[in-house]
């Protein structure tokens, strides 16, 4: 992921943690903007068959739980760069 | 990490600025990308709570009131929503009679079916007009999406505290190490 490419990559870049937040500020932007885009295209699709409405709402059921745990990620990447801070207390010329 | 590596300053006159200035740039960074998410979030009108107002069915009919002979409402109308609902919280049908129009809850008495409401109003089914208020599914996707955003962006300050903590360690690590440390 970008945000941790960046955070890896910090040592020697001056712009690590801007990019960092921007990594963050554009995933979540695509999440929302991929909810839109999936829901605006699921509820104009019609369809004329029983099973094929029950396959759609199962579909849109597991995109829902989907997009639920997307966000988690961002959750994770700021998790990663704390504790990666963290670590390097006291690791020297090594540490972070 | 930049700012803690300019934590190896002994030979740097200029490093204390720099992990300021960085610090800085990062929590700037920060509310600009707050800035940024809410204002989009914010410009979609989509993601808030929304009231549909129909006067026709779902196939371009115009409700007619059940005279108690006449009326196309007497046995329940179809109404087609711009986006599916997650939750419905309330539907609304104007039990117009003559020239005073009440509005009436009918919440019993509808189904619905991915974006058609199927309303059957029952005795009060002399409607001309319905009135929807519901959650979409994507406002409600996107609501999860804000909650973790707002978690994140409370988060991200706490890497600059970290950071200033490590410099602090660092510091005070470096006391009585003669040159070689801060």
């Amino acid at each position: 992921m970008k945000a941790n490419q960046a955070f890896k990559k910090l040592q020697n870049n001056n712009h690590g943690y801007v990019k960092i937040v921007g990594g963050l500020v554009a995933l979540l932007l695509m999440i929302i903007v991929g909810i839109m885009v999936y829901w605006e295209t699921s509820d104009s699709i019609e369809l004329s068959s029983a099973s094929a409405n029950t396959s759609r709402d199962g579909v849109d059921d597991m995109a829902t739980t989907v997009f639920d745990l997307l966000p988690i990620i961002a959750l994770a990447v700021v998790a990663s760069i704390i504790i990666g801070v963290i670590i390097g207390f006291g690791a020297g010329s090594k540490g972070l | 990490m930049k700012a803690n590596k300019k934590n190896k300053l002994a030979d740097d006159n200029h490093g204390y600025v720099k992990i300021v200035g960085g610090l800085v740039a990062f929590l700037l960074m920060i509310i600009v990308g707050v800035l940024v998410y809410w204002e989009t979030q914010g410009s979609i009108d989509s993601f808030d709570a929304l009231t549909e107002t129909f006067t026709a069915d779902s196939a371009g009919n115009t409700f007619t009131r059940w005279t108690g002979t006449t009326g196309s409402n007497y046995t329940g109308e179809r109404v087609e929503l711009d986006n599916s609902p997650k939750t419905i919280t309330s539907v609304y049908v104007w039990n117009g009679t003559g020239n005073a129009a009440e509005l009436c809850t009918v919440t019993t008495h509808y189904t619905n079916t991915h974006k058609y409401i199927d309303i059957v109003a029952n005795g009060r089914s002399s409607f001309n007009q319905v009135n929807v208020t519901y959650t979409s599914n994507m406002a409600s996707s996107e609501d999860g999406t804000s909650s973790m955003a707002t978690t994140v962006f409370d988060l991200l300050p706490i890497i600059a505290l970290a950071v200033v903590a490590s410099i602090i360690i660092g510091v005070i690590v470096g006391f009585g190490a003669g040159n070689k440390r801060l």
